[in-house]
């Protein structure tokens, strides 16, 4: 059994061989992961079954299309994106060569989630790999048949020595955090988060973050309440709610509570039918401990639908509640499960208010026919992205960048930003050694003139 | 919490809104120009009494550079603020995506003493642009500056929105226990480090301008007196103390033995044959820095300059040739007006030198040879790079300036101060029509429905890459 020190010192030497940087060594790199996820497809919907429960058709659509189609892009793109950067000049500078040139920063360490746990290590994983860095992968410990999949299938595939992947828990994950990274790419929690970040410090290894938080959903009076609730239901009760930019919670007027809940209501039958439990499509909670931490915020609370829970199979139903206290324990933390709290607010101002008293969520919803109310909350929030008129979306558009803000995190990636995240964009100036009779003016002894 | 109520405050004035309207950002921006040209006389005496600053050199870095960001940021705010549209996808055709600039919120801004104002009032031109309010903690050391920073910008600047904390390592200290939305530095790696440990507990986002040893390569094929020229000034601007200075110089003993004369020559031109009369030449900033930087004389041999006087903290511009790099000199960033030259055989072995070392916030490569140039800037790294020249690179805005691991990380100057500042906040805005199309995507989940919804996501190759 190697030591983290070892596995990194490795991947180091490797990246320090160059052969990561050229081009065609990386486009080769992520063709063999194209090829991974191709070949080996049916491997990975088992492991996602076999850990969260997840649906072929979830699986694919949310794990391996999102990963198929990143690669695609990256591999499309990467020419263009590694070109170095013509800047404007000044007039100093007129007969110079100017440029931003990208390089890859060296040895970055992608930490994954267990809630998407191909998705969120093979994004990261092209990303830096697109990029010209070595890779060291350490997937959740917590989806334990992704993760010892990926353990096996990364170094049938890849160049052993550069992306290895390392296994294990806290105190693995608190030993590799004790190496030097060019770069760590985080997804989790917020208190790990701040972990990662403190290790981080004592190397000055720049982070990005992608943490969670409660993403608030607000409901406009007016506004297609159907089809609200049906997007709004999709969003919050896919992969059993353990999604961090599921809609959290709903923020709604007092008069359109029940019909919101109707509304839901008959839209879960839409999707899972009468007996949820028994619908191949909808997933379970991912460990007892999850389960227990979800379940206890059913007590004390208005149920309006669902709260039958199943420990043996970490079955929780999707459950609605009513007339939610803010103060009460089901608004304090991140769900990241299928319950959903209505807390009702009198105006979209108290609704902006509401929202800005607690920390910067990863997600923001709003639904509403009134375009200026929807720019309105907009502007007057923060988070780390929007979708108004739907939820999750906004991840699924490859130019915009996704990250958090404030709790919910830093940086941000996916597509392009991916490869500017994982790369330094170094300051290029090219003079001539002639021509000195221009650099005269600004050399000592000064005068009045020459200023 | 000493600090608490000042930050509170200025959470307070955040929260309301006020640093919102470009109108304002203008007008604060406005001021902090007013405050470069009306107090531009007090900027170079106190700059003159920190460390000996040259007149010349306050004005270019203290007031002409400054002002230069202040107008590439007011000539751009408009169009740097507006909402970002992004090409969109298949399924997103009939919706708005963008991208918009967010501020975070009150933001810290610490800065060092060596270009007092510069260091301070760029980052913050870039806060204020993105909509922030701010704090702002100038050093102790360069002392005279941070007096006249305190006393005068809350002449020009709404205290509602902005303040000056001054003080030293105990007030930086409780100021970083509070809760900022971003922390702006500009110092050492060491304080770097404990800057971003105190921003982790709150996970606040960090730039962090540091330093190292910046490597300066010159070949055998270059022209030795403009290279001479150009690497004296940019090692004894400010007497030595810029973080982006060539630290040292790697070239072939011949190439040394070329370059001293030519150097000689240079030191003279600018300085005349006594550098201590020259008004052009600055001091060091503290006893402390005066001890540090005069012990790293011992190196290899003083071949130009040398003298020192202790009352004055004066260094004369000092050349050390044959320095080993054992020797003092190459332990630490020297930070000072002198320039040890190491000897190596070639380009190969400069460019080994510098690779088995920390990461420069600079690397310089002198030669008539376009082609060594090219290599030595390909197989290194470092923060930003300079050919046949030193510092030049800065003053360019489109360029962004920032370190690479130790350092530093983050970007700014131009547009990159208003990004740094700014969460670039990704935004879908959907119709809530059209509510057929979304059918694929929901339960319950049929072969048929994957099939639609690969065909409408998916990326597809759109030709093999030319590369293969």
């Amino acid at each position: 059994m190697q030591s983290m020190q070892q596995v990194v010192a490795r991947a180091r030497a490797a990246f320090n061989s160059g052969r990561s940087r050229p081009l065609e060594f990386r486009i080769q790199q992520l063709k063999a992961l194209e090829r991974m996820v191709q070949e080996k497809e049916k491997e990975i919907l088992a492991a996602l079954k076999a850990d969260l429960n997840k649906c072929g058709h979830n699986a694919y659509s949310h794990e391996i299309l999102g990963v198929l189609g990143e690669l695609a892009l990256t591999m499309e793109k990467l020419p263009s994106w590694a070109a170095p950067q013509p800047v404007k000049k000044n007039l100093l500078t007129m007969r110079d060569e100017a440029y931003i040139g990208y390089e890859p920063l060296g040895v970055v360490l992608v930490i994954g989630a267990w809630n998407y746990p191909f998705l969120l290590v093979m994004e990261p994983l092209i990303g830096a790999i697109v990029a010209g860095n070595a890779v060291v992968v350490k997937p959740s410990e917590v989806s334990e048949n992704t993760a010892r999949l990926v353990a096996e299938l990364l170094p049938q595939y890849l160049d052993k020595d550069l992306y290895p992947v390392v296994t294990g828990g806290v105190p693995e994950t608190t030993e590799l955090l004790t190496q030097r990274f060019d770069h760590i790419l985080y997804t989790g929690n917020t208190a790990v988060g701040k972990i990662v970040m403190a290790a981080a410090a004592k190397h000055l290894t720049p982070v990005t973050l992608e943490l969670g938080g409660k993403s608030p959903c607000y409901i406009d009076k007016d506004c297609d309440l159907a089809v609200a609730c049906r997007r709004i239901t999709w969003g919050k009760y896919m992969n059993c709610g353990q999604t961090c930019i599921a809609p959290d919670y709903i923020l709604c007027d007092p008069s359109i509570q029940s019909k919101v809940v109707e509304n839901i209501k008959a839209t879960l039958k839409e999707f899972y039918g009468e007996d949820v439990k028994s619908s191949p499509d909808y997933e379970r909670i991912i460990n007892k401990r999850h389960f227990q931490r979800v379940k206890s915020l059913l007590e004390g609370q208005k149920i309006a639908h669902g709260g039958e829970t199943d420990e043996a199979s970490c079955f929780i139903a999707p459950t609605i509640l009513t007339d939610v206290s803010p103060e009460s324990k089901v608004m304090e933390e991140e769900i990241f499960g299928p319950v959903l709290p209505i807390v009702t607010v009198k105006s979209v101002e108290e609704a902006i208010e509401f929202i800005n008293l607690r920390e910067k969520p990863l997600a923001l919803y709003v639904f509403s026919n009134n375009k200026q109310l929807i720019k309105r909350v907009i502007s007057e929030t923060s988070s780390g992205g929007v979708t108004g008129n739907d939820v999750i979306m906004h991840f699924f558009l490859s130019t915009l960048p996704f990250g958090g803000v404030g709790h919910s995190g830093m940086g941000a990636y996916l597509g392009r930003y991916s490869f500017e995240t994982f790369s330094h964009r170094r300051a290029c100036l090219i003079k001539d050694l002639k021509m000195e009779s221009t650099n005269k003016m600004r050399y000592p002894p000064g005068s009045q003139k020459k200023v | 919490n000493p600090y608490a109520g000042l930050v509170s405050h200025l959470r307070a004035s955040w929260l309301s809104g006020k640093t919102r309207p470009m109108e304002y950002r203008v007008a604060q921006l406005e001021a902090l120009g007013r405050f470069l040209d009306e107090k531009k006389q007090e900027i170079l005496e106190a700059t003159e009494l920190d460390m000996g600053k040259p007149s010349f050199e306050a004005f270019f870095s203290e007031i002409l550079l400054c002002k230069n960001e202040l107008n590439v940021t007011l000539n751009n705010l408009c169009h740097w603020m507006k909402d970002e549209h992004v090409d969109k996808n298949l399924v997103m055709q009939l919706d708005s995506a963008f991208i918009r600039k967010d501020p975070y919120g009150v933001v810290l801004i610490i800065a060092p003493w060596n270009y007092p104002i510069h260091l301070f009032l760029v980052p913050l031109i870039g806060a204020i642009a993105a909509g922030n309010c701010a704090i702002i903690k100038p050093s102790e050391i360069s002392k005279n500056t941070e007096r006249l920073v305190a006393e005068t910008l809350s002449c020009y600047l709404d205290t509602d929105c902005f303040a000056v904390v001054t003080g030293g390592v105990p007030e930086t200290t409780r100021l970083l226990e509070n809760k900022f939305d971003y922390i702006f530095f500009t110092g050492s790696p060491s304080v770097g480090r404990i800057v971003m440990t105190a921003a982790a507990k709150h996970l606040t986002p960090v730039t962090l301008e540091l330093g190292g040893k910046n490597p300066c390569y010159v070949s055998d094929t270059c022209d030795v007196t403009n290279v001479a020229q150009r690497v004296v000034w940019g090692r004894f601007f400010n007497a030595g103390q810029t973080c982006i200075a060539p630290d040292y110089l790697l070239c072939t003993v011949e190439m040394q033995d070329k370059l001293m004369p030519a150097l000689r020559a240079a030191i003279t031109e600018f300085f005349g044959p006594n550098p201590r009369e020259s008004p052009d030449f600055g001091r060091i900033v503290s006893d402390k820095h005066f001890r540090r930087i005069r012990a790293l004389l011992g190196s290899g041999r003083v071949a130009i300059g040398g003298q020192t006087d202790e009352a004055e903290r004066y260094i004369a511009p000092t050349v050390l040739a044959d320095v080993l790099p054992s020797d003092p000199a190459m332990q630490e960033e020297i930070f000072g007006p002198i320039l040890p030259i190491v000897v190596i055989a070639n380009m190969d072995e400069a460019i080994d030198f510098i690779n088995a070392r920390p990461r420069p916030l600079a690397i310089y490569a002198f030669s008539c040879d376009s082609k060594v140039v090219n290599q030595v800037l390909e197989r290194t790294s470092s923060g930003g790079f300079c050919g046949n020249d030193t510092l030049m690179h800065v003053t360019l805005t489109s360029l962004p300036f920032g370190g690479i691991g130790n350092s530093g990380l983050g970007k700014y100057h131009g547009k990159f101060t208003f990004d740094t500042f700014s969460h670039h906040r990704g935004c879908l805005h959907r119709n809530m029509g059209l509510e057929t199309l979304n059918a694929p995507r929901y339960p319950p989940y049929t072969q048929q429905k994957l099939g639609l919804l690969t065909t409408t996501f998916e990326v597809k190759r759109r030709g093999t890459c030319t590369l293969l």
